[in-house]
């Protein structure tokens, strides 16, 4: 009961003082601004009554410093380090970044809306309706209908759901082998090393759109296919930057001390390579979600992705191409959709590369 | 003399400088002689030091002794036994036996680890798995290195360099180790934890019975804590004996410029002309000829130039010089 009035003491006061922040963060520095003005007032007080006698002030200006310490258990000097954990710090300086904090909301509501999509399309979007074929936008079709009639503004939001899988799945799946390969190419060395690095060079000699389509071709076109082909084609990027930040990890002697203590090669991968991976490896997820998303809408516009009637967009955009001057809004508007979203994972991506790197803190 | 614990015999590790480029793969740039054919026994309960300037190959000296670095010749033995020629569990058995202290305390711990895992993970490794228990010796082991218990939960960032050096001491004890490598375990740290560590080093040996292979370069440090002391020049021994003697009357022209570096706190005898070695340690890679130490010696003859002084005992010392200052 006392901890939840103090709480809510806290509260008002911080939006008092206009430190509410959504994160909450305000609270640590408020905390530490409350025993500052406590302090102050302390002295302030202290300066009234050596008004009366001068002589009394240094006494009692020693002793005002040693109120915060009365209240608390006294603590060495060694005690004063910062409690900013590794999250806290990450999301302080994406909000900090405008840029990033746009590119942040912009996903969270795409990821909202792909994910209650039934629930928020104003038409089926499957649903054909030759009657209306290519209607320009109105109060019922927002942005118009297709050459079948469909609407179109349910078809992109029912097309988020696509891209949201395409962006996530084979870059959750490229990002995990290219990690345990790069992880183990990096730390083993050698011919191990040698053999894995050819293959990423296979992967990496080849333009990544010519070698999914060529996956694509020989597996036959379908959207479960684009998650194996994407998959193929990344892993060897993210391989070589593991390797790389593996064989830097791997001379600090936190390893070798795992080393001494007789910790098995796995298990200093899983354990102590992989944690210090990580924050490269998050900026290299957010990197390819909007690279992944792109492959698939070429693919698809390339005829070897998705296939009709799947309201993928780079399709909507292939299949709109032909009445572009005609009905401009068919093409344009699920382009205008793969371009904010590729653009808002791109904020993030550039604004946690910039949080992440120790070159550019402050 | 005591029970031996830890003995190499000849040991050495040469580094092959070669560099790979487009047309000539490994071309032989020249061996790098980091460990030199070393011979030396660690006495168990004991604190053996090795002091020497910066590059002269203590660290890797006491890396292979405990088979963190392949040797490129020679054998270790750990009580009788050859570690280079362990089997699997022998091996576990060894890794149990020995442990390291860092010097550094910021890139010996790994940062994204609680301190509980980070002390825990030998006892993890060495099967106690379940989690109460180790936990519970986990606290055992802060309180015997003076880390307060509700520490438990943090991360290294949160701690000061003294806390942390702590933090790696209690992981090096965790396992009940005999053999401790000090690999400059206290010269990251301020003169004043330098002492704590010092002392809690010292108090750990009477009740633990440990053994302590001390790697500095820090000479003060060294005569504080050391029963014995090794100075190393180049990769190789060249004086040896207990810290009084050593100290009080060196033998090597080296070790008498080493304690000569060491400030005196006193002003009245500060002014004092001192002999200061001059000049940087010469290539390991193409090291001088006969005495390794010539180029720098003042006493140097022909004789220095031509064949490499043996490690020589005499009485409780040894050394390896043609021109010894007795």
């Amino acid at each position: 009961m006392i901890q939840k009035t103090q709480f809510f003491k806290e509260i008002a006061l911080e939006s008092k003082l206009g430190r509410l922040t959504p994160f909450g963060f305000g609270r640590k520095r408020l905390k530490y601004m409350m025993s500052v003005e406590a302090t102050e007032a302390g002295k302030n007080s202290d300066l009234d009554a050596s008004k009366d006698s001068k002589s009394s002030k240094s006494s009692k200006t020693s002793k005002s410093s040693k109120m915060p310490s009365s209240e608390q258990p006294p603590r060495d000097a060694e005690d004063l380090v910062t409690d900013e954990g590794f999250w806290q710090a990450l999301f302080k300086s994406i909000y900090r970044d405008k840029k990033a904090l746009v590119g942040l909301i912009m996903v969270s509501l795409f990821i909202l809306i792909a994910l209650f999509a039934p629930w928020i399309v104003p038409h089926d979007p499957y649903a054909v309706d030759m009657e209306k074929v290519l209607t320009a936008p109105n109060k019922a079709y927002v942005i118009g209908t297709d050459f079948l009639g469909r609407d179109i503004l349910s078809r992109i939001i029912y097309g988020a759901r696509i891209s949201l899988m395409i962006g996530l799945v084979p870059t959750l799946i490229s990002l995990a082998i290219g990690t345990f390969l790069g992880m183990v190419s990096g730390y083993f060395g050698g011919k191990v090393d040698y053999v894995i690095m050819r293959l990423a060079d296979v992967c990496m000699a080849f333009p990544s759109l010519l070698l999914a389509m060529v996956v694509m071709y020989t597996l036959g076109a379908s959207l479960f296919n684009i998650f194996i082909a994407l998959s193929i084609v990344n892993w060897g990027s993210t391989s070589r930057i593991v390797r790389a930040q593996t064989l830097s990890i791997k001379e600090k002697e936190f390893v070798e001390a795992a080393r001494s203590i007789g910790v098995g090669r796995f298990k200093i991968l899983w354990r102590h390579i992989l944690p210090n991976c990580i924050p490269s490896l998050i900026v290299l997820f957010t990197l390819s979600v909007p690279e992944a998303i792109m492959s698939e809408a070429s693919l698809s516009f390339l005829g070897v992705g998705a296939q009709p009637p799947t309201p993928s967009w780079g399709l909507m955009i292939s299949r709109g191409k032909e009445f572009l001057f005609s009905s401009p809004w068919v093409a344009i508007t699920p382009g205008i959709a793969i371009f904010l979203v590729v653009i808002a994972f791109n904020f993030i991506g550039d604004g946690l590369r910039d949080a992440l790197d120790p070159y550019t803190k402050h | 003399m005591s029970e031996i614990l830890l003995s190499a015999k000849h040991l050495k590790k040469y580094y092959q400088i070669s560099s790979s480029t487009l047309f000539s793969s490994h071309a032989n740039r020249g061996i790098v002689k980091a460990v030199d054919d070393i011979t030396l026994d660690i006495p168990r309960g004991k604190t053996l030091s090795l002091v020497g300037e910066s590059g002269c190959g203590k660290s890797t000296l006491g890396r292979t002794l405990i088979n963190l670095i392949d040797p490129t010749e020679g054998e270790v033995l750990f009580n009788g036994k050859n570690i280079y020629a362990f089997n699997a569990q022998e091996e576990k058995a060894f890794r149990k036996a020995v442990s390291i202290i860092f010097q550094d305390p910021y890139a010996s711990l790994n940062p994204r680890m609680k301190v509980r895992d980070l002390i825990g993970e030998p006892l993890l490794t060495h099967g106690m798995k379940a989690k109460k228990e180790r936990y519970e010796r986990v606290n055992e082991l802060m309180k015997i290195t003076g880390l307060k218990a509700e520490y438990a939960n943090r991360y290294p960032h949160q701690f000061s360099g003294g806390q942390r050096q702590r933090i790696g001491i209690a992981r090096a004890l965790a396992l009940n180790p005999s053999l401790i490598v000090c690999d400059e375990a206290v010269s990251a740290l301020d003169v004043s934890i330098q002492a704590q560590i010092l002392n809690l080093l010292k108090q750990l040996q009477r009740d633990f019975n440990l053994t302590y292979l001390f790697i500095s370069h820090d000479l003060s440090v060294v005569r504080y804590v050391s029963d014995e002391v090794y100075v190393m020049y180049l990769g190789q021994i060249v004086e040896a004996g207990t810290p009084k003697a050593l100290f009080e009357k060196p033998i090597h022209p080296y070790t008498q410029f080493l304690i000569n570096a060491v400030p005196i706190a006193d002003p009245s005898i500060r002014d004092r002309e001192k002999m200061i070695l001059e000049g940087d340690l010469p290539s390991a890679i193409n090291p001088p000829s006969g005495c390794r130490f010539r180029t720098r010696c003042p006493y140097a003859t022909e004789i220095c130039a031509n064949s490499c002084p043996k490690l020589i005992t005499q009485g409780e010392r040894k050394f390896a010089c043609h021109h010894p200052l007795m």
